[in-house]
């Protein structure tokens, strides 16, 4: 199976943004990562959480291979530019390997309780930091480092603005401070390889 | 630590019946701007994403990005 850089690797190679994500969804499908993906809109407190993804395995014939399906909830009360990198943030768990997974009660409790408290991550157990980095690896997919890089040097001079940057990939202007980083550079190809 | 046990157990237990036959594989989380949060609102903030969808009141989205202009690179490069 295809890696996570893999992944990267497609949609850096994209000449016109924004990235869809029901294009990021075909090729998790296309590449046996999950059966289906579906996507709703919820009414939630999004100053609590922004989105969830929620992994099965469902049997609908008795003596047949697992379907294998992934719900994605994202708060109906956010901009477009957000609902997009909530769901391509929780899509990017499909990969995830199996010692990140959170299945069980106990896992739920241990990673809503890091979640909440905070903890440095040098602290954190596997599952917690794996939350951690999905949402640059979604920016990875929606905003491909060729691409910021060939803007970089217009946005260092002032010449386009971060809303800018953030209005032509579609994803919210809090991160493009960080993506023109010297430090998101040094980190991207740990980013891919973990 | 036993409230926060019950959201987790409630949160584990709806997933489980979402769908006929489902099992639970991973849940994640995307965290909102409030960080003075508890366990327990994070499992029940879930807990209603999960309820909504299982009663019909959650909009499946088939294509958020319906209508997006695409524009090359070099529009802004």
């Amino acid at each position: 199976m295809s890696s996570f850089s893999d992944l990267v690797n497609f949609f850096s190679a994209h000449t016109n943004y924004p990235i869809k994500i029901d294009d990021i969804k075909a090729w998790l499908i296309e590449h046996g990562y999950q059966d289906s993906i579906e996507i709703f809109e919820v009414d939630i407190d999004i100053g609590i959480t922004k989105g969830q993804f929620m992994q099965f395995t469902t049997r609908p014939r008795p003596y047949g291979d697992p379907d294998r399906t992934t719900y994605i909830t994202v708060g109906a009360d956010q901009s477009l530019c957000w609902k997009r990198l909530v769901i391509a943030k929780e899509m990017t768990h499909v990969i995830d390997s199996e010692m990140t997974h959170t299945r069980t009660i106990k896992d739920i409790q241990a990673l809503t309780e890091e979640l909440s408290s905070q903890m440095p991550d040098k602290l954190g157990s596997e599952a917690n930091h794996v939350e951690r980095i999905a949402v640059y690896r979604a920016l990875s997919l929606l905003a491909p480092k060729d691409a910021i890089d060939k803007i970089k040097p217009r946005y260092v001079r002032g010449e386009v603005t971060p809303l800018e940057v953030a209005t032509f990939f579609r994803i919210p202007e809090f991160y493009i401070p960080k993506l023109m980083s010297e430090r998101y550079a040094q980190l991207y190809d740990k980013l891919l390889g973990e | 630590m036993e409230k926060m046990e019950n959201a987790a157990t409630a949160l584990h237990r709806s997933l489980s019946t979402l769908v006929d036959g489902c099992e639970l594989v991973n849940i994640k989380f995307f965290l909102g701007d409030n960080r003075n949060i508890t366990a327990d609102e994070l499992c029940q903030e879930a807990s209603k994403a999960v309820t909504q969808i299982r009663f019909g009141q959650a909009k499946k989205i088939s294509d958020i990005d319906c209508g997006l202009l695409t524009f090359p690179i070099d529009a802004i490069a």
